[in-house]
């Protein structure tokens, strides 16, 4: 069929679907039913950048396409989120022309990790950028080694890699290319010699399966590392935070380019290094990109700041399946100066699929929260017994500890409570519960 | 009484949680007033099984798996003997595997087994390839070569109550054994058969990965049983353990009993 009537077809179910509010992945299926081939023959432009990774993804997709504006480039992007190829193909189509011309400069792809082999089997990025993979999902993804080989296998000749130099199984993607830029932070006031998190994926050289060591830790298995038999050791980077204060909330990068954090995590220094990273390869000057980026607040919704009765708080947007981003919130909740109490609910594990699975609450630093500051923890949700259960094995005072399954009840409770700041940490699938019973505020 | 525990390749066969099994297992048994002693061991250690009363190995990938196993080989007779002795342990994921006569890995290579059972495992990949076509009668054991994850209700001969957990696994188990549970909803060893595992007297392999003893009070007392030799009648409860697994139980069979 021709180009014509498959993007005309798709860029008219795309409107309809929006209309009644369906998602952006049925349009891209018939697109790929009508002609699998349709995205070999859309003539792409000059700079197609993909982004994948466990965690992160959709935050750093979404600084790159805001520098790479500021920089005064037209950016297309899968901002619904639909990440796999169905979705990559609506958007790809639907900002093309009718002749199958990509009206922008550069494509900014977000791609699940598991199916860019599929994606990525009709075109290949200029830029790829993996940012890290973690213990994510697992009841899908089987464990990070297996999101490797699939991965592995979306990686051809031609694409340049940038890759998060820290992770050392993300490191060995680079492994015999020489096309490759590494990001990562040098040692910073933060970073540790021993691994403090509940398990290390780091324990063992991804390549040799040979003891790892570390000379130090970021966080999790991030840090700088070297194997003793094959040699695989964390590479020079380029682009570099050479100072991390978090306190203070500014990062220095490459020892000249100072950024501001909107948001005072480790974790998104990271983010904001892998933006970094590939808009100065594409040609983003790097004064524009730390002005651009600087104080920079997302849009994606993660962080929200929300009121309730007389009580003030803030929900961390965390990943249900994925111990790394609550160990990234708790922190974040545990280093706050102030007071506050913690919420955490587990209500459905997930809201693309079923499981009752909840062996990574077993995985989560709860042991994070065992701080001053932190004045009562408050668990809730359908698996509130499984979070009470986990507490009990953490050294925290059991007194500081209440659970109230039902969701709307803990609201309630929470109100009048205490008058210390809150934290809400839950997932994509939970959060929405709880929101409809507070008062979103601005940040 | 003293309980002298054994955990296997503790920092290279854990997918997720699995350390939560010796946590519940330590606490319910001191709770009881048996002092449990624990020693971790991995890669190049040495020790003596003998000396202990109960072992367990956890789930890992398939390349950690097989590096277990060249390292966990030097102990087949000694762990022959464990076995004939009577005295329990736990393998849970694909560590059980390493209790039949060899694993075949993606890659197709295999390794010899410590051949307490008789069956051999596939971890899919080359392996998959290789036993499809030499066997293409068999091809019903595993339809496609695929990461095999999914929620599981088991039952088993001696529990009375539904055991609950969740199955993350690539390949397939071949052979003729003693099977461990039974498959009421979810994967069973292969797609032919309705079972799970593998029990070589009061050794116990199951393909449930992470925590499953948290998860399933009625098997933590049944393994808690085989420990002491039934002499602990009485053993504390905790109602957030109860209760979290009876919320499972009532999830899983409300799905599974809609599809």
């Amino acid at each position: 069929m021709r180009v014509f009537f498959v993007i005309l077809i798709c860029k008219l179910l795309h409107f309809i679907g929006k209309l009644i509010g369906k998602g952006s992945s049925l349009p891209g299926k018939i697109a790929l039913r009508l002609d699998k081939n349709i995205l070999k023959r859309i003539k792409l432009p000059e700079y197609i950048i993909a982004v994948t990774g466990s965690n992160g993804k959709t935050s750093t997709v979404e600084m790159i396409a805001h520098i790479l504006r500021e920089g005064g480039k037209t950016v297309a992007y899968n901002k619904e989120g639909s990440n796999q190829i169905e979705g990559v193909t609506t958007f790809i189509l639907c900002g093309s022309t009718m002749f199958g011309r990509v009206k922008s400069d550069i494509l900014l792809i977000e791609s699940d990790e598991r199916f860019a082999q599929h994606t990525f089997k009709y075109f290949s990025p200029t830029h790829y950028v993996i940012t890290n993979l973690y213990r994510d999902q697992l009841t899908r993804n089987g464990h990070p080694e297996w999101v490797y080989d699939c991965l592995k296998n979306s990686i051809h000749e031609g694409t340049h890699l940038i890759l998060n130099a820290d992770d050392p199984l993300v490191s060995c993607f680079g492994y015999g290319r020489d096309d490759v830029t590494y990001f990562g932070a040098d040692r910073l006031s933060v970073s540790h010699e021993e691994n403090n998190s509940c398990y290390n994926d780091g324990a063992f050289c991804p390549n040799c399966k040979n003891r790892l060591s570390y000379e130090y830790y970021h966080y999790n298995h991030i840090g700088k590392y070297f194997c003793p038999r094959c040699g695989l050791k964390r590479n020079d980077t380029r682009y570099t935070a050479t100072s991390v204060d978090l306190d203070a909330g500014e990062i220095t990068i490459n020892n000249d380019k100072t950024i501001k954090l909107a948001l005072k995590s480790l974790y998104n220094v990271y983010n904001i290094l892998a933006a970094y990273s590939v808009c100065s390869l594409s040609g983003i000057s790097e004064d524009i990109i730390a002005k651009s980026i600087s104080n920079y607040v997302l849009r994606n919704g993660r962080v929200i700041s929300f009121s309730l009765g007389e009580r003030h708080g803030t929900l961390l947007t965390s990943k249900h399946e994925n111990s790394v981003s609550y160990d990234q919130s708790l922190t974040l909740a545990a280093n706050d100066k102030e007071c506050c109490d913690v919420v955490i609910i587990v209500d459905a594990v997930s809201r693309k699929y079923f499981t009752s699975d909840v062996s990574w609450l077993w995985d989560i630093d709860f042991e994070l929260l065992a701080n001053e500051s932190v004045g009562e923890i408050i668990l809730s949700g359908t698996y509130v017994n499984d979070l009470a259960t986990r507490f009990s094995y953490t050294g925290i005072d059991q007194s500081k500890i209440k659970a109230i399954s039902d969701i709307t009840e803990m609201s309630e409770y929470l109100r009048t409570s205490s008058d210390r700041k809150i934290y809400v940490i839950t997932c994509f699938s939970d959060k929405g519960k709880f929101l409809s019973l507070v008062k979103e505020e601005q940040p | 009484m003293k309980i002298k525990i054994l955990h296997l390749y503790h920092d290279l066969m854990n997918l997720y949680g699995e350390y939560a099994n010796i946590s519940v297992l330590c606490r319910h048994l001191e709770d009881a007033g048996v002092e449990a002693e624990l020693d971790r061991v991995s890669i190049g250690d040495d020790y003596s099984l003998s000396k202990y009363d109960f072992i367990y190995c956890g789930a890992g990938t398939e390349r950690n798996l097989m590096v277990a196993l060249s390292d966990f080989i030097r102990y087949k007779d000694d762990l022959k003997y464990y076995a004939d002795s009577g005295k329990a342990a736990l393998f849970t994921g694909n560590s059980f595997e390493m209790l039949g006569n060899n694993v075949f890995d993606r890659e197709g290579k295999m390794l010899e087994g410590m051949a307490l059972a008789d069956f051999s495992a596939y971890q899919g990949g080359e392996s998959y390839k290789a036993f499809i076509e030499a066997n293409p009668e068999e091809r019903s054991l595993a339809d496609s070569d695929k990461r095999l994850t999914g929620d599981a209700v088991f039952t088993a001969d001696f529990i009375d109550k539904p055991i609950v957990g969740f199955i993350n696994k690539c390949g397939f188990i071949k052979g003729s054994f003693t099977p461990f549970l039974n498959v009421k909803y979810g994967l069973g060893n292969n797609n032919s058969e309705k079972t799970d595992g593998v029990r070589i007297n009061n050794i116990m392999g199951t393909h449930l990965t992470g925590p499953l003893l948290v998860k399933n009070p009625p098997i933590l007392s049944y393994v808690i049983s085989l420990i002491t030799g039934g002499e602990l009648t009485e053993q504390k409860e905790y109602d957030s353990e109860l209760l979290g697994y009876e919320v499972t139980v009532r999830e899983l069979m409300k799905r599974f009993s809609a599809e």
